[in-house]
């Protein structure tokens, strides 16, 4: 690339705002790009308060479009079909703001951006029953929009190519390094140089101030609905007692009062083992598990598990959405200890006990060999 | 809880006596020995030839491997293992403290619990009810290991 004439005067083109928006945004965009794709479990909760982070720095953008200096107002760069094509046959004059692709891009990311982060807060109000949705996304609609989410993260890493290419081949064609004008905020003056009108800062303090007021007041709206989609989180002492002995306290959600019914009729054959109770403990237990069953709550696990084998209808392991889930994990896992046995649900899932099955509650230890007896 | 004081005392004394007794009766407390003895009078009741409980028959029954009870566990120590000091680990996954009472001293204090469980893994391993016998013989090994 040609060195820039020393000589050049350089003027302000992207102001400071502009500037933190931008490296800001790429950081958090590329950590969850990567967090994402790599499904880097553990970094789940950093997912998602860079997600909420993206949202503040949409509504900046937002704000900053009206408010800001010449080069960051979305006036400056209207998107315009004569303008592009222009452009791309090279007839127009190098731009000092965006060009007219960079222009699409622009509005074209704060778009994508936008519905991932609302896929993003209903996905995780749906299947981790929290955030501001997680009382009204229903597992279903919280399933579908993570369906949307990783769709549209699949479009972001695109654009995403598309717009650091489009940076590489303007900076060439316009012999001037774009990037470190984002870092500088500086571009070689032209004589067509538009002057840069500072950004009006108070009204754009009252707009976020406005715009913080109404989010605030739909949050704490939302808030205060009741949570109660969330599996019962009130452990039956009995049931923790005795199932718990021998393996998980399975949490009643897993299964359909009938299912748990069933099982509980025949604890003298329990997977091949006799688990017999007294006629009291297993009538308290049965009708504490039938009274939260699946059916009786928005459960994630009620829903992914909802479809049975018929050749072994008790055995949670058996359904498809259980095996669908756990395809990808080494048998050595399941086989050797810690785990042992893939009814060994806590070991991996530290609320297995809660019923929520959570993301970032997730940690799959290595299996050790096994010992021989 | 409030069975704890008078067992430490007891156990106290029984430490000294240890020395000149045989260690099998080293550990037992009261609450042990209510337990035998309800197996003792089922004995009596069952067999009236009974003649006391064999610490070494109760040992070869829960090491053996039997027939007849449920396929994944021909054992006692399929899960205890055979080192009854030692934790076992139930086939879905669980610890299960050791069996031997010096192991674990909160062993065989509740006839409830003891009953529950033999009644489970008797049928399990052997495929039916233990007999008095048999239950008070591994009781008998297990409270003096």
């Amino acid at each position: 690339m040609e060195q820039t004439d020393q000589n050049a005067r350089q003027v302000p083109v992207w102001d400071a705002g502009i500037r933190l928006f931008h490296w800001t945004l790429a950081a958090l965009v590329f950590f969850c790009l990567i967090q994402g794709f790599f499904g880097l479990r553990s970094l789940f909760g950093v997912h998602v308060w860079a997600g909420y982070g993206i949202a503040l720095l949409i509504g900046f953008r937002v704000i900053w479009g009206v408010f800001g200096s010449t080069f960051a107002r979305f006036s400056s760069f209207r998107p315009s079909l004569a303008a592009v094509m222009a452009h791309l046959r090279g007839h127009a004059a190098p731009a000092y703001g965006h060009n007219p692709l960079g222009a699409l891009m622009v509005f074209a990311l704060l778009l994508v951006l936008s519905g991932l982060v609302a896929t993003g807060i209903a996905g995780l109000g749906g299947t981790e029953y929290e955030g501001p949705l997680a009382a009204i996304v229903s597992v279903d609609a919280g399933f579908a929009a993570r369906m949307l989410h990783e769709g549209l993260a699949i479009l972001l890493a695109l654009m995403v190519a598309a717009h650091v290419g489009g940076v590489i081949f303007e900076s060439r064609r316009e012999h001037e390094n774009l990037v470190r004008a984002m870092v500088t905020g500086r571009k070689r003056a032209r004589a067509d140089a538009t002057p840069r009108n500072a950004a009006r800062i108070v009204p754009a303090l009252l707009a976020a101030g406005i715009v913080a007021a109404c989010v605030a007041a739909i949050l704490s709206a939302l808030a205060a609905l009741p949570q109660a989609r969330a599996p019962i989180a009130a452990i039956d002492p009995l049931w923790a007692a005795e199932c718990s002995a021998c393996h998980t306290a399975h949490h009643p959600a897993l299964m359909s009062a009938a299912r748990w019914q069933a099982l509980m009729a025949a604890l003298d054959d329990h997977f091949g083992e006799d688990a017999s109770l007294d006629a009291t403990s297993t009538e308290k237990i049965t009708a504490w598990l039938a009274a939260n069953a699946a059916e009786t709550t928005d459960a994630k696990a009620a829903m992914l598990f909802s479809e049975i084998d018929p050749a072994e209808p008790l055995r949670i392991t058996a359904t498809p959405g259980w095996k669908a889930l756990h395809h990808d994990i080494p048998d050595a896992v399941f086989a050797a200890p810690p785990v042992g046995t893939r009814a060994n649900c806590a070991l991996c899932h530290a609320d297995a006990q809660a019923g929520t099955f959570r993301i970032d509650a997730i940690a799959i230890p290595a299996p050790t060999k096994k010992e021989t007896p | 809880m409030t069975l704890k004081t008078p067992r430490c005392g007891l156990r106290a004394v029984l430490a000294a006596a240890a020395l000149f007794v045989p260690l099998s009766a080293a550990q037992a407390g009261p609450a042990q020995d209510a337990v035998i003895a309800h197996y003792e009078q089922a004995a009596k009741a069952a067999d009236a030839d009974f003649q006391g409980f064999s610490a070494a028959n109760g040992k070869a029954f829960f090491m053996a491997n039997h027939t007849g009870g449920k396929p994944d566990t021909p054992s006692c120590t399929t899960c205890h293992t055979s080192n009854t000091a030692a934790a076992g680990q139930t086939r879905a996954g669980k610890p299960i403290d050791p069996m031997a009472l010096s192991a674990n001293p909160a062993r065989y204090a509740d006839l409830a619990k003891v009953e529950k469980w033999l009644a489970r893994n008797c049928n399990s391993v052997v495929g039916r009810d233990c007999t008095p016998q048999e239950s008070g013989d591994v009781l008998t090994f297990l409270i003096a290991q």
